[in-house]
């Protein structure tokens, strides 16, 4: 199987989206990762990486239905692929074993 | 919107940059999350702030080379798919109207391959002697005289040269060049035996030469290659003719007998584009040395006799003006006080030598920027032609296209797509007649050669000048043929178009249609018209008596050559004797007719000497042409007196102190008639000169080329100076007689090449660049009507099958198929005639100011420009009835039923 590439940030809008779940579109992520982050994250920034993301095959997206407080213009959802999630999950995997061998003396160390 | 106040409206132009350059797809939802994020900027951080997140974003998000492929609308232009059907377009309406394609095309291919070629030549006109290092610092020393009557000359007095290196400052480095011909005697060693040839061109240089020009030498060092008399550097082709491959270094040439010449150097042949020929570089005291000591030393002294060219480099810092200031100062070391008065020198540049030394006399220029002039005049004429005819028949075919530029239009295409349309056909067509005019270009370098003297091959074109040339006259010519068809065509108003009301605005540009026309034929008739004309000058003047015989005449080049010591021991020397047995042996032969010996032919132009004759003094500065001849010269070419007797043996003075002079100069002399001129005192030269008297008076001959008038002349004996001697022969048995002649050559003269022309070949000779100029005027006076005539049947055909439905109802009602001819063709022919009445005038006026160039001419006839005008007409006339006879001749139930 090819091997999955994501970067930090990627990694970052794809969980988000994964939290967030039906209610996933551009301002939502943002706003959610700037939550959960504390990080000042541009919107530009995001909506390249969900289309980036979504030329990946990680995520898909269908469009909602108009809302007024957007002058009448549709949303773009997203939500994780099959792919998506197994990237997620490969990711987890791995950073989960290599905590599992560093020594727990450097453990303490670093914190 | 009803939810967002006003305050949640973001700055308008940012979304306007959104919608510019965002992909259509995801433009909404882009859209909607700024709009979003907007609102809630604006409520937590404030207007301004949020306009500043808004913009920001805005910017950000454009990143056009993001997206890695675009998706495009199908409502989009599909500029390759569009561009493919033009082409389709193109060829098919190309292909479906061969004849007027095969015009159209033909005739542009024609005129660009005149312009090629003519370009080639003009190119190669223009790049002479440009190639010398700094050749823009070497400059000629030029000389106008003014006593009689001003006078250019490219060649100044001898000691000019050494002056100016001397005493003028800003010149780098100045030589004298002077080229005579002259025998070279291979010296014997190794045990062959000594090989004898006549070199034609044998320079004369100082010393500087090269630092001057900077040939390259293969061997030897051009610092001191010529820095003794003995030394001589030749070119790689003699190096190869007498030496085959070994090294000629250090080898011996012996030059007329009399120096012997070591090779101190062989130099890479000149390039084609050099006025200069040489094949021998020797010092200049070479001339000194073979020269009789008196005649040496005068020449290294005297600055009114002007031999030689002198070139100057001047340093950079320099200017001419600052050079040519210092002149004045530079004559007067002449101590001569004629020198002072009447002589001044000026610099002309060397790349100019080349084109621009017509008026110069000294030595012949081979270039000529009338000539120049005129071909890229008529190469310009004859695409103008063609273009003409271009647009003449695009204008009239507008017509048929009426249809597809409605339609077109009613789809939504805009005149600018249209314009873009029928100017890339233009270009193509343009292309293809540009392919055509080089494979022409290519067949038809060899006539160019042969007209230009020149030596020109295919790579040639490949010259980025000229390569840029070509492409700058593809657009041009593309742009001039295509602009008014497209810009016309596209005009048409689609609802007129469409419903076939066009042919209304196309007769409307039948005014302009007609100009073309009468432009086209009024350039082909003035070419024609020059053609003959042209033509008609040359034979008169080959044709017209010159006053002497110059048929069966033979010349042989003598001594003129700088031997002049061998016969110089006086009238009774040794050589002398030598001739006067040999022309004792000559008349033994039956079929010469007589010789006699000269210091140049009639019609190779003589040299000025001045000429003091009774009642006038030496300041009166006559200066008459001179011609030293033997005593038998006279006689043998028939030339008649009419006044006094011929110089005669018997009276034992006469080469001493007889003059015959021409009936010319008795009239400037001042005498009543010529009997009156005979017993006169005369001088020759100034203080000092020869004295005698006038013993006879001939007819004027045309000793001069036919295109100077008739000059006074007077004629002497003076062994030292004759060149060239002259048989006349009898008619019959010419070879024969040419080899006795050679035989008893070398019997009497082993150490001389034996070498011979006709002189009425060589008078000939000097109307070659009139018969050059009237044999390419010619072809392009030829391709010119062809041309026009091609133009003139594509208009007729074209015009014809538009009036075939008025053809076949005139016919109907009984109209005979004569008066529908004349009908037809009535137009064109009015055309063709008011061409005439703009080209006779015109024509006329050129010519004459051709013919006034010649002292000797033919007066326009007027027969010649009403029998150009009739054959013209006659030849449209053809051109056009066939079109319009095989349209009346139809039967007129097919063009009736056709609409």
């Amino acid at each position: 199987m090819k091997r999955v590439y994501l970067g930090e940030f990627e990694e970052l809008v794809l969980l988000t989206t994964a939290i967030l779940q039906e209610e996933a579109y551009g301002v939502t992520i943002t706003q959610e990762i700037e939550e959960q982050t504390g990080r000042i994250v541009d919107f530009s920034t995001v909506h390249t990486t969900l289309k980036r993301l979504e030329e990946k095959g990680f995520l898909s997206s269908q469009m909602g239905g108009a809302t007024a407080e957007r002058g009448g213009r549709r949303k773009r959802f997203f939500s994780l692929t099959t792919t998506g999630v197994q990237a997620l999950h490969e990711i987890q995997q791995v950073r989960t074993r290599l905590w599992s061998q560093v020594p727990a003396t450097i453990q303490l160390k670093g914190i | 919107m009803a939810a967002t106040d006003k305050k949640h409206i973001p700055p308008r132009w940012a979304e306007k940059l959104l919608e510019w350059y965002c992909p259509a797809e995801s433009l909404e939802e882009v859209q909607g999350d700024l709009q979003e994020l907007y609102i809630y900027w604006v409520d937590t951080h404030g207007k301004s702030e949020a306009n500043r997140c808004y913009i920001w974003c805005a910017f950000r998000l454009a990143r056009p080379f993001q997206q890695k492929q675009p998706i495009r609308s199908h409502l989009q232009p599909n500029t390759f798919g569009m561009i493919s059907h033009y082409l389709k377009i193109a060829l098919r309406n190309t292909s479906r109207q061969k004849a007027f394609s095969f015009i159209n095309i033909s005739g542009l291919a024609l005129g660009l391959a005149c312009s090629l070629l003519i370009g080639l030549y003009v190119q190669d006109e223009y790049s002479y002697d440009r190639h010398w290092t700094n050749s823009g610092r070497i400059f000629r020393l030029n000389q106008t005289s003014r006593f009689e009557q001003e006078q250019k000359a490219s060649t100044v007095a001898l000691p000019a040269g050494p002056a100016i290196a001397r005493s003028v400052t800003g010149v780098e480095a100045v030589t004298r060049l002077f080229i005579r011909s002259g025998s070279i005697q291979i010296l014997a060693n190794q045990g062959q035996k000594a090989r004898l040839f006549q070199e034609r061109e044998v320079a004369m240089v100082d010393s500087s030469f090269f630092k001057v020009f900077s040939l390259p030498l293969l061997y030897g060092n051009p610092a001191t290659a010529l820095n003794t008399p003995a030394s001589v550097v030749i070119s790689r082709e003699m190096a190869q003719k007498y030496f085959g491959d070994s090294n000629p270094m250090g080898k011996v040439l012996r030059y007329e007998n009399i120096a012997d010449l070591t090779i101190t150097g062989v130099f890479a042949d000149l390039p084609r584009n050099t006025d200069f020929t040489f094949d021998f570089l020797v010092n200049f005291d070479i001339l000194f040395a073979v020269e009789q000591p008196s005649i040496a030393e005068f020449m290294q002294k005297d600055w009114l006799y002007n031999p030689a060219e002198i070139f100057l480099k001047l340093s950079p810092a320099s200017s001419t003006a600052q050079v040519e200031a210092q002149f004045p100062k530079l004559l007067e070391q002449s101590g001569d006080d004629r020198v002072k008065a009447h002589i001044q020198y000026y610099l002309q540049a060397l790349p100019e030598v080349h084109l621009y030394s017509g008026e110069l006399i000294g030595v012949p220029s081979r270039g000529s920027i009338q000539f120049v002039v005129l071909l890229s005049a008529i190469a310009g004429l004859t695409l103008l032609v063609a273009c003409f005819n271009y647009i003449n028949l695009n204008t009239a075919q507008a017509l048929r296209r009426a249809k597809e530029v409605g339609l077109r239009k009613t789809l939504g295409a805009a005149r600018s797509q249209l314009v873009g349309q029928f100017m890339g056909e233009a270009f193509l067509q343009s292309i293809l007649a540009f392919c055509l005019a080089i494979l022409l270009a290519y067949i038809l370098l060899p006539f160019l050669n042969e007209l230009g003297d020149k030596q020109y091959v295919f790579p040639d074109f490949l010259h980025p000048q000229l390569l840029l040339f070509a492409t700058a006259l593809l657009v041009l010519t593309a742009l001039l043929s295509g602009a008014y068809p497209a810009l016309f065509t596209s005009g048409f108003l689609p609802v007129v178009a469409l419903r076939g009301k066009i042919s209304q605005a196309v007769s409307n540009k039948q005014r302009l249609r007609q100009v073309l026309v009468i432009v086209q034929f009024s350039v082909t008739l003035v070419l024609i018209t020059a053609t003959i004309v042209i033509y008609q000058q040359v034979s008169y003047l080959r044709n017209k008596p010159l006053g002497f015989q110059k048929e069966q005449v033979v010349v042989i080049p003598l001594f003129g050559s700088g031997n002049s010591v061998n016969i110089s021991q006086g009238v009774d020397g040794p050589f002398r004797m030598r001739m006067n047995t040999f022309e004792q042996a000559l008349s033994q032969n039956i079929r010469i007719q007589g010789s006699t010996a000269l210091s140049a032919m009639p019609g190779s132009g003589y040299l000025r000497s001045l000429v003091v004759p009774e009642g006038y003094t030496e300041q009166s500065n006559i200066f008459v042409s001179w011609v030293s001849v033997d005593y038998d010269f006279l006689p043998t070419l028939h030339i008649p007196f009419l006044a006094g007797r011929n110089f005669s043996k018997e009276t034992g003075t006469d080469h001493l102190q007889a003059f015959v002079i021409n009936e010319s100069a008795a009239r400037t002399f001042g005498y009543a008639s010529a009997e009156e001129a005979v017993g006169r005192p005369i001088q020759r030269g100034g203080e000092g000169g020869k004295k005698g008297i006038i013993i006879g008076v001939v007819n004027d001959f045309n000793f001069n080329s036919l295109d100077q008038p008739m000059e006074p002349l007077i004629i002497d004996i003076e062994v030292p100076r004759f060149g060239v001697f002259a048989v006349t022969i009898a008619s019959d048995h010419i070879p024969e007689t040419l080899a006795q002649l050679k035989e008893q050559w070398e019997a009497f003269f082993p150490e001389r090449v034996f070498e011979y022309t006709f002189l009425d070949e060589n008078l000939d000779a000097q109307y070659n660049r009139q018969e050059k100029l009237s044999r390419l005027l010619s072809v392009f006076s030829g391709l010119s009507i062809l041309i026009s005539c091609l133009g003139l049947f594509g208009l007729a055909a074209y015009i014809t099958y538009q009036r075939s439905h008025e053809i076949g109802i005139r016919k109907v009602l009984g109209a005979s198929t004569g008066s529908l001819v004349a009908l037809l063709s009535r137009d064109f022919i009015r055309l063709v005639l008011l061409a005439n009445l703009i080209a006779i005038p015109l024509g006329w006026y050129l010519l004459h100011q051709w013919l006034e160039t010649f002292a000797n001419r033919i007066s326009l006839q007027p027969w010649v420009f009403i029998g150009v005008g009739v054959c013209t007409l006659l030849i449209a006339f053809l051109t056009v009835s066939s079109q319009t006879f095989k349209a009346s001749a139809m039967n007129p139930v097919k063009t009736i039923r056709r609409e």
